[in-house]
Parts: C-alpha cells; sequence; structure tokens
C-alpha cells in the first residue's frame, strides 16, 4: 500500500478501494488480487477504445453532435485512473514520462486517429446534409459549409493543445523522475 | 522456471506437504503456491517469509536471483 507525502492514504484512494471491493474475500490472496486488478486496467484499456469506436461509429450513422457526448465519457476512466493515483501519492507525469517512445507514439496516433475520424464523419453529415451511413437517424447537425469548416479548425486546435499539453506534462514528469534520482535520502 | 528444478517444490515434498498444505499455512490457494513453484509468480517478501519458515529454509534459497521470473 503506498501513502502520499502526508504519510495517510486521501480519502478517494479509501472510498474507491471500498467501491471495488479490495478487501472483500473475492479478490483472492495476493496473486489473484493481482491477477483481478491487471483484469481491470485491461478492462479500462479496452473499455476506452471501445467508447472512442462507439462514438465515432455514432457519428458515422449520423446521430450528430450528441456522438460527442459519448466521446467525453471515454475520458470518465483516465480521470479515474489520474485522481486514485494522486489521491495514493503516485505523480502519474512521472509515469507518463517513462513510457517507451514507440508506445507513446502509437497512443496519440490512435487517438489523432479517432479525432479525425469523428471530425470527418461530422464533417461530411454536415457539408452533404447526409451521414456517411445512412441508418434513418435525425441528428443534431446543421448544415453548412462554415460549421464543417468550424468544426475541422477546432478540432485542429484542439488536436494540437491536446499534443502540446500531454508534451508538457510528460516534460514535466521527466523533470521530476530526475530530481527524484538525484535526491539520497527521503 | 521448470517444476523439477524447484527449490520450493523439493523441500515441500520432502517436507510430506500437499501444495494445498503449504498454501494453507501460508494464507494462500494451491494455485498460488503451484505458480510460484513453476516460476509464473514472485511472491511478496512475507509470503515468500511464511513459506521459507514452514520448509524450515531460508528465501534466498527457495528464491535464487538467477531464477528470478520475467
Amino acid at each position: 500500500m503506498t501513502t502520499n507525502s502526508s504519510g495517510e492514504r486521501r480519502s478517494f484512494a479509501t472510498v474507491a478501494d471500498r467501491l471495488v471491493g479490495l478487501k472483500d474475500p473475492s479478490m483472492g490472496d495476493e496473486r489473484e488480487r493481482d491477477i483481478i486488478l491487471r483484469a481491470g486496467t485491461t478492462a479500462m484499456t479496452v473499455s476506452i477504445f471501445t467508447i472512442q469506436t462507439l462514438g465515432v461509429l455514432l457519428a458515422v450513422i449520423g446521430v450528430g453532435l450528441w456522438s460527442g457526448v459519448v466521446l467525453a465519457a471515454a475520458v470518465i476512466p483516465g480521470v479515474a485512473y489520474t485522481w486514485y493515483c494522486q489521491s495514493s501519492g503516485l505523480d502519474t507525469t512521472q509515469s507518463y514520462a517513462k513510457i517507451a517512445a514507440r508506445r507513446r507514439n502509437w497512443s496519440v496516433m490512435a487517438g489523432l486517429a479517432m479525432a479525425a475520424a469523428w471530425i470527418g464523419a461530422l464533417s461530411f453529415h454536415m457539408l452533404t446534409g447526409s451521414p456517411l451511413v445512412q441508418a434513418g437517424i435525425q441528428g443534431t447537425v446543421g448544415t453548412g459549409n462554415s460549421t464543417a469548416i468550424g468544426l475541422v479548425v477546432g478540432g485542429l486546435i484542439g488536436g494540437t493543445i491536446g499534443v502540446f499539453t500531454l508534451s508538457r506534462s510528460s516534460r514535466a514528469g521527466a523533470k521530476r523522475n530526475a530530481a527524484d534520482d538525484e535526491d539520497d535520502e527521503d | 522456471m521448470p517444476d523439477d528444478q524447484s527449490p520450493i517444490r523439493a523441500l515441500r515434498r520432502s517436507a510430506g506437504l500437499t501444495q494445498g498444505q503449504l498454501g494453507g499455512y501460508a494464507g494462500v490457494t494451491r494455485q498460488t503456491i503451484a505458480a510460484i513453484e513453476k516460476g509464473d509468480y514472485a511472491p511478496s517478501v512475507y509470503l515468500a517469509l511464511r513459506i521459507a519458515r514452514r520448509l524450515d529454509s531460508t528465501v534466498e534459497h527457495l528464491f535464487p536471483l538467477d531464477k528470478e521470473p520475467s
């Protein structure tokens, strides 16, 4: 069990542990708990990609801007993950700074591809008045070049800000890693 | 790590214990003892100490560094 700098686990991690039943007998012994927790991480990763794909598919079949609500839901597992880590004294930016370059690049590319697919599907719908795949759904998009262009430009700006923020966060984490390595004692 | 080279397995057998019995003493399941003997799972420090105490051995002897699971 890890603790934050005050020596006590903050309330979010404690509440979260109770919610997931970390001390319930169903978690088994230490090896079984390790497997279950790793399975949970796998489930979180699969869920995020599934939710993002669902958002894109909804845009493709003409649900329109409401598909963005589904995409926004994909952020929730990551927020909970980061909150738990910080609550337990783990700096996630330091962890992120250690990601292997290839893995980080693939993750960023996958995220940008999802964003591009969603923006592309919505823009097509706005420009043509019809979704990419007709499914008989009345979507909430207006038609017109200006809206589509606005969406694309907004997506580019948002994507750039996102990449810049991640990069800056990674550099900050790397600096903190270096500072930790220099410390002899706590 | 092959079973027949596992010092845990060898000592457990010479002590006349089943995996389930050793697991019961150490507070883990039979499957976990099996995974430890196969080298598929590295136990925590305190689990390793309990196993070593039951088998009248040392952690260093039961878990040689050159056999560390990847």
